[in-house]
């Protein structure tokens, strides 16, 4: 008995030990995307100077009319809190929140951030975002 | 007659089949789950014969007005899985019912424009529109154990 509920809290400490490391990581790979979308703004052009969470605000709440009828803005499925969860406005389905302090394991997936800026863009916007765009995003959302 | 009833919770806890005809079998596949579950719930491959996954998977591009495409090697995985799982291939539970109604020259995309979907949610307008529904796809905001194949909560 006193030795089961050593192991388990053993196994307890363990998991509250890995938890730092676990975010760390996630950290470090949403940096690496974020670098990447950097690279590829310094060669777009020159006038690249690094990314802003206000401009990835204004992206985020703005509201367009080149996209879906039924998504304006990225608040039409994100709601206007990006740490609440939303609701797909085209399916009806569940959204966990896009704010990385409600999930942490957002932007941390490169293919995955690819492939939703590619469905996403072209359904609000009407055409693909620019690496600025995702990168000002990207930084928003890290930062709330 | 306390053993048989055990029996019958286990069977039915085993076999949901048995507990109604409300029952397709649920997507197992990780890929499918996460890939076809993304946007929407990943409709069970049942409820569609396989040429019309098959024709599912060649028009990801246009995914009922949605850029769906995937990199070749999932669209691949998942088209496999998804016809090897079909409706005219597996044949059970409401699969059976769902494929009477497909004619052989037809290959619908639609699991919603099926006759015995059709049948079973003659519903006033109001109720497709409820906020949590948006639109007739939207099974689990109703069956809430859509995402088990089980419909029979209604």
């Amino acid at each position: 008995m006193l030795g089961r509920m050593l192991i388990q809290g053993l196994i307890a400490t363990a998991a509250l030990a890995a938890l730092p490391f676990a975010a760390m990581a996630a950290n470090a790979q949403r940096d690496g995307i974020i670098a990447d979308y950097a690279a590829q703004a310094r060669k777009a052009g020159p006038a690249f100077t690094g990314f802003s969470a206000q401009r990835g605000e204004t992206l985020f709440r703005a509201r367009w009319t080149g996209g879906d009828a039924r998504t304006p803005s990225c608040t039409s499925c994100h709601t206007d809190n990006p740490k609440t969860s939303g609701q797909n406005a085209k399916t009806g389905r569940s959204i966990d929140p896009i704010a990385v302090s409600a999930d942490p394991s957002r932007f941390t997936d490169a293919a995955q951030v690819e492939k939703h800026f590619a469905r996403d863009c072209k359904s609000v916007i009407g055409r693909d975002c620019t690496a600025t765009e995702k990168g000002d995003y990207a930084t928003f959302m890290a930062g709330q | 007659m306390r053993l048989a009833f055990l029996l019958a919770v286990a069977l039915l806890t085993a076999f949901p089949a048995l507990a109604g005809d409300d029952w397709v079998p649920p997507v197992t596949d990780k890929l499918v789950m996460k890939e076809c579950g993304s946007c929407h719930m990943a409709f069970q491959p049942a409820f569609l014969p396989a040429r019309s996954w098959q024709k599912m998977m060649d028009g990801l591009s246009d995914h009922f007005g949605e850029d769906a495409r995937l990199p070749a090697d999932q669209t691949k995985a998942i088209r496999d899985y998804l016809s090897a799982n079909a409706g005219d291939v597996v044949t059970r539970g409401r699969a059976r019912k769902y494929m009477q109604w497909v004619s052989p020259g037809d290959t619908p995309l639609r699991i919603t424009e099926n006759p015995d979907f059709e049948r079973k949610h003659r519903f006033a307008d109001k109720v497709w529109k409820a906020p949590k529904v948006v639109t007739k796809s939207n099974c689990p905001a109703c069956h809430l154990g859509a995402d088990k194949g089980m419909y029979d909560d209604d």
